[in-house]
């Protein structure tokens, strides 16, 4: 989060990895712009962003598989920025595992291990896949385990040498839903059994919000935000994380109005106090989550409450979603949506359906306001 | 391969779609019999027309042959002794010199009797012995050739595909420039440019010049296919030997060239049986392969036909040989698929 008072002034040194200033470009595409992070040790850090936002490579150059054009990468306070990815010991885990084809599960775990002595390394594999409970697989070739149990191999592989550092890209990608939820939580369980420092790429942010301490959200090459799941969705630094993780109902084209208070459509609003920025005159954009949006009951103050009509109403399980349309004060329909989370029973209770008229109440300290020029200054947040 | 002997290898199934369809489609089989053997028949009633005497039976002896060896006296001698031991007989004269002579004959040649005076010259007896005619010998040189040319052509293929992937731009532009003139131009005039060319400056024999064109011609072919076998092995696999410690030589020796040799040994197996075929193009340089040789036991029997028909199914036996060598390889190395 942008601006918080610090709890601890951690120097460079007490990062266990630091990227600094990063840029890479491949020709004229800028993969990465001036990234700045810190890793902590033990930590489980989860980069996240849509495809082509740079995270990939962020890794890699982490890794030393792509070389930057400027920035550096420390680890353990070291300048690692020009080491080949043999030096720096880390474990990886690729996308596509990439096991290799033509020697067995047991030999591939133990390839890592070659200034061990044969039976230390064949007791260091075992001791690996039992880990990751493959033992019974050691004699068996890569093509002949399924998705979930090759990634499992290449998670054994990578940790055999006891990497100080291990990074995953997209490793749950490729498996089916269920096997992908089991191994999120092995992973996990894995990773803090060891203490090793983690970095995960995913462009899934349920995985991210699940797995990881802390979160790395990048678009278009630059750091978005990084924070911990809670106030990524709780306290989003701008409308791209706001919109990116989970749903968020935006109400664009607000105007300053007074020192509490902005002006959309004809409505005048009153937001969450804004961080990030002192001057309510910036606020362009509020926001709030579905389920913090409440049909409006007559204890309601006048403040804060807009007209609407229900478009659609959507059974969700646990929860139904109306969709309704933001009615001018004068009772036309606007261009401006919103969505609601009800729990089905108080859709039953109040009799919801669509092209219903209704009152809806957008409680203040769930309001967020973002100005414009947000999405530009987030890249400092990692120094909070 | 037993498959019961490696319990944990999942040998993949073959499934041979083929099996229920023998009875379906006989009548397209038939339809192939009979094309061929019309094509046949149209051969016979030809070569009938132009009045050919085949001669098949002149061929066999252009593989092996009984080879005759026959003794006669030097000088006027006298037989001292015949000693018959199984089927030799051995035959002691003294000649006019007073000095004692053995031959060794086989018993049913015998052409001499006890204490006969015989003249210099007289026929004693002759050995049997089996030989392996042109033809044989001819199929021998051509395998040598393939074979030593193969393995040069598959050392430098290695190298230079290996150089054309190199960072250093000297050793990518040299095996380009190698690959292009190699390709570009016909075997035929590589190996009359070698041999008189090279042959001349360097000094070196026939056989040499001719292993040297054909291995050369090889090397190019075969380095484009370590090329593309390289270039086929996913990215991931480079990076992750190396994250695991392993630098770029040893993760290729390692890693990369065992996945690669696997996907290039079909493409391999048809380059080497084209050099198989193409060895026959030393014989415009004086080596005695096979096809040279069937060139000279033609010009002795005048059996044109037959020995161009022979030579043909003797190249054909090799490279089928060769083929099932290598299939039966691919299978070997399918296990860990």
């Amino acid at each position: 989060m942008n601006k918080k008072a610090p709890k601890k002034s951690l120097t460079s040194t007490d990062y266990f990895i630091e990227v600094r200033h990063l840029t890479k470009k491949f020709g004229a595409f800028t993969a990465l712009d001036n990234v700045n992070i810190g890793v902590k040790p033990g930590e489980f850090v989860s980069i996240l962003g849509p495809s082509g936002c740079g995270k990939t490579t962020l890794l890699r150059v982490i890794a030393g598989l792509e070389q930057q054009n400027s920035g550096s990468v420390w680890i353990q306070g070291n300048d690692v920025s020009r080491e080949p990815v043999a030096n720096r010991q880390l474990g990886i885990v690729f996308q596509s595992y990439a096991l290799f084809p033509n020697i067995n599960i047991i030999n591939n775990v133990q390839y890592g291990l070659r200034q061990m002595t044969a039976p230390a390394r064949r007791e260091r594999a075992q001791e690996m896949l039992e880990l990751v409970g493959l033992s019974d697989q050691a004699d068996k070739y890569p093509a002949q385990l399924s998705g979930g149990q090759q990634q499992r191999v290449a998670l054994a592989r990578a940790l055999a040498p006891n990497p100080s550092l291990l990074l995953l890209d997209e490793p749950l990608s490729a498996l089916d839903a269920r096997v992908r939820a089991r191994l999120r939580g092995e992973i996990r369980s894995i990773q803090e059994k060891l203490g090793v420092t983690t970095i995960m790429v995913t462009h899934d942010q349920e995985e991210a919000l699940t797995m990881a301490d802390r979160i790395v959200v990048m678009d278009q090459g630059q750091l978005m935000q990084f924070a911990d799941p809670q106030q990524l969705y709780g306290a989003p630094a701008n409308t791209f994380v706001a919109g990116f993780i989970g749903t968020m109902n935006f109400l664009p084209d607000c105007r300053h109005q007074d020192t509490t208070t902005v002006r959309f459509l004809d409505y005048s609003l009153e937001s969450r106090p804004p961080e990030g920025f002192s001057a309510p005159e910036q606020i362009t954009t509020l926001a709030i989550r579905p389920e913090h949006v409440r049909i409006a009951d007559d204890q309601d103050r006048s403040s804060n409450i807009l007209r609407a009509r229900i478009e659609q109403i959507e059974f969700r399980g646990s929860v139904s979603r109306v969709m309704v349309r933001v009615l001018h004060l004068a009772g036309h329909p606007s261009a401006h949506q919103i969505e609601i989370d009800l729990q089905p029973k108080a859709v039953d209770q109040l009799q919801l359906d669509a092209r219903h008229d209704l009152d809806i109440y957008l409680p203040p300290k769930h309001v967020l306001a973002f100005s414009d020029s947000l999405s530009l200054g987030a890249g400092q947040s990692h120094a909070a | 391969m037993d498959v019961r002997s490696f319990p944990s290898f999942n040998v993949p199934k073959r499934v041979n779609i083929h099996v229920n369809s023998y009875r379906k489609d006989w009548h397209w089989r038939l339809l192939t019999i009979l094309i061929l053997g019309t094509i046949g028949a149209g051969l016979w009633v030809a070569t009938s027309k132009v009045n050919y005497a085949w001669r098949w039976n002149r061929v066999p002896q252009y593989f092996v042959y009984h080879h005759e060896f026959v003794k006669r006296a030097h000088y006027d001698s006298r037989v001292i002794e015949i000693e018959a031991i199984g089927d030799s007989t051995t035959v002691t004269i003294r000649n006019q010199f007073d000095e004692v002579e053995s031959f060794v004959i086989d018993s049913d040649t015998l052409k001499v009797f006890p204490d006969e005076n015989i003249f210099a010259g007289d026929l004693i007896g002759s050995t049997f012995k089996w030989e392996i005619g042109p033809l044989l010998y001819g199929l021998g040189v051509t395998l040598w050739i393939s074979a030593i040319s193969s393995i040069i052509g598959l050392i430098i293929g290695l190298i230079t595909g290996l150089c054309r992937l190199a960072k250093n731009v000297t050793l990518r532009q040299l095996s380009i420039i190698y690959i292009e003139i190699i390709r570009g131009t016909p075997l035929l005039v590589q190996i009359f440019i070698v041999y008189f060319f090279f042959g001349t400056v360097l000094n070196i024999d026939r056989m040499a010049a001719g292993i040297a064109a054909l291995s050369i011609f090889a090397g190019a072919y075969v380095a484009e296919i370590i090329r593309a076998g390289i270039q086929s092995i996913p990215k991931g696999q480079m990076e992750a030997a190396r994250s695991l410690g392993m630098n770029t030589p040893q993760a290729m020796v390692h890693i990369i060239l065992p996945q690669a040799f696997k996907r290039t040994l079909p493409p391999l197996a048809g380059q080497f049986i084209s050099l198989i075929k193409d060895s026959s193009l030393v014989s415009v340089i004086a080596i005695t392969d096979l096809t040279k040789a069937g060139r000279e036991v033609i010009t002795s029997t005048f059996a044109t036909f037959e020995i161009w028909f022979v030579v043909a199914f003797l190249y054909l036996t090799l490279t089928s040989v060769l083929s099932q060598v290598i299939a039966w390889v691919e299978r070997r190395l399918a296990v860990s698929d």
